[in-house]
């Protein structure tokens, strides 16, 4: 069975709290459209997190454990519209749901 | 006395607020029919004079932060905001007194329940809902307690403890001096994964499971459930809903709505007492 609202993991509490202050803050997130390197830098992140932040990948940052609604804020918010529909697709969206049984 | 004359339980979703994207017309006209289970929520209410909603919702990382992530918490401050997706959409009395009745008294019952005086704002898990409760109600003075129950950032309040601390909820508000007419409402679900690679299922099986059961009065035998079960059918949000139900002390359930979407089991209850 699998857990998929799980605890944050916590090496990557600089990116979680990007992603918070992106959703809060309207101040972080007018600054990160307009330099997100620098506000990345701000907050700490790994070159790493910041590939990450940039490919707008919301399907590798699941699997690398970040938050599902701390995504929303860092796929959508941070750069003001969604993905493509294409977009979506190709990142693997709709996934086939975990295994599990119902007993009646 | 105080005392409980209802409940209900229904979707959260920013999108039963507005649709942020384009959707076909049959998605709208189900959407409103989403929203009229909700003001119809809001119009019985308004006919039974409560004068007080206690809402059981989870923080969805937007007011708390991993700095300080409660299971569960009171708000007890004079009002709040409450917004979607951080805009700010109404603000709402709370209904301090009563807020600090149940702070007291749950600790008391063991239930180690944080408090807050000042928050920012609550955003959707609590003001969908109530948006559309409200609008229904055609009556703004009615004061609202938001309850955060955590049931979406794992390790979370078991179904168990969230139907105990319903019944605890009732128990203390029976024996409260006040004169409140209390209306309790569960907030989240069916069956979604927002934000995760499983987003765009919906497990209508599992949906029907919870909805037969709470429809039969049988709520205690879905607390058996785990989040193991709850997160793999889209159903990690139960949690609330079973707060509310034990609050209730449910004997059957209406189902005003159920609404298949292709990201979202949206559906409206209405708790027999
Ligand atoms: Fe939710």
């Amino acid at each position: 069975m699998v857990i998929i609202f799980r605890y944050p993991p916590l090496k990557h509490i600089r990116l979680h709290k990007l992603g918070y202050s992106i959703f809060r803050d309207p101040d972080v997130r007018e600054r990160f459209k307009q330099d997100p390197y620098k506000v990345m830098d701000e907050f700490g992140l790994t070159e790493e997190e910041k590939q990450l932040v940039m490919s707008r990948d919301g399907v590798k940052m699941y699997d690398l454990g970040i938050q599902p609604y701390i995504i929303f804020a860092l796929v959508w918010q941070a750069f003001g519209d969604w993905p493509s529909r294409e977009k979506i697709k190709q990142l693997g969206y709709g996934r086939s749901i975990p295994q599990r049984t119902i007993e009646r | 006395m105080a005392r409980i004359v209802g409940g209900a339980a229904g979707p959260h979703s920013p999108v039963v607020y507005k649709l942020p994207w384009e959707e076909s017309g049959d998605y709208v006209a189900e959407m409103e029919k989403v929203r009229g289970a909700l003001k119809e929520i809001g119009r019985r209410i308004g006919e039974s004079n409560v004068d007080t909603i206690l809402v059981f919702g989870a923080d969805h990382v937007q007011s708390f932060w991993f700095g300080c992530f409660p299971q569960m918490m009171l708000f007890t401050g004079e009002e709040a905001d409450y917004s979607i997706g951080g805009n700010k959409i109404m603000r709402l009395k709370n209904n301090r007194e009563l807020a600090e009745e149940l702070l007291f008294g749950l600790v008391e019952e063991e239930f180690d329940v944080g408090f807050s005086q000042e928050i920012d704002f609550f955003d959707h898990p609590f003001t969908v809902p109530l948006y559309w409760i409200l609008q229904g109600a055609d009556n703004r003075d009615i004061k609202v307690i938001p309850f955060q129950l955590n049931t979406n950032v794992h390790p979370r309040v078991k179904l168990q403890r969230c139907y105990k601390l319903g019944q605890s909820v009732r128990r203390i508000i029976e024996n409260s001096r006040r004169n409140d007419k209390v209306f309790i409402i569960g907030t989240g679900g069916l069956s979604h994964y927002p934000g995760t690679p499983y987003y765009g299922n919906v497990d209508e099986e599992a949906d029907m499971f919870i909805v037969e059961k709470l429809r039969e009065g049988r709520v205690r035998e879905l607390t058996d459930l785990g989040y193991d079960w709850l997160d793999a059918t889209g159903n990690h949000e139960l949690g609330s809903w079973i707060a509310a139900a034990g609050a209730v002390d449910v004997k059957s359930t209406e189902v005003m709505t159920y609404w298949k979407a292709w990201n979202n089991g949206y559906c409206v209850v209405w708790f027999n007492v």
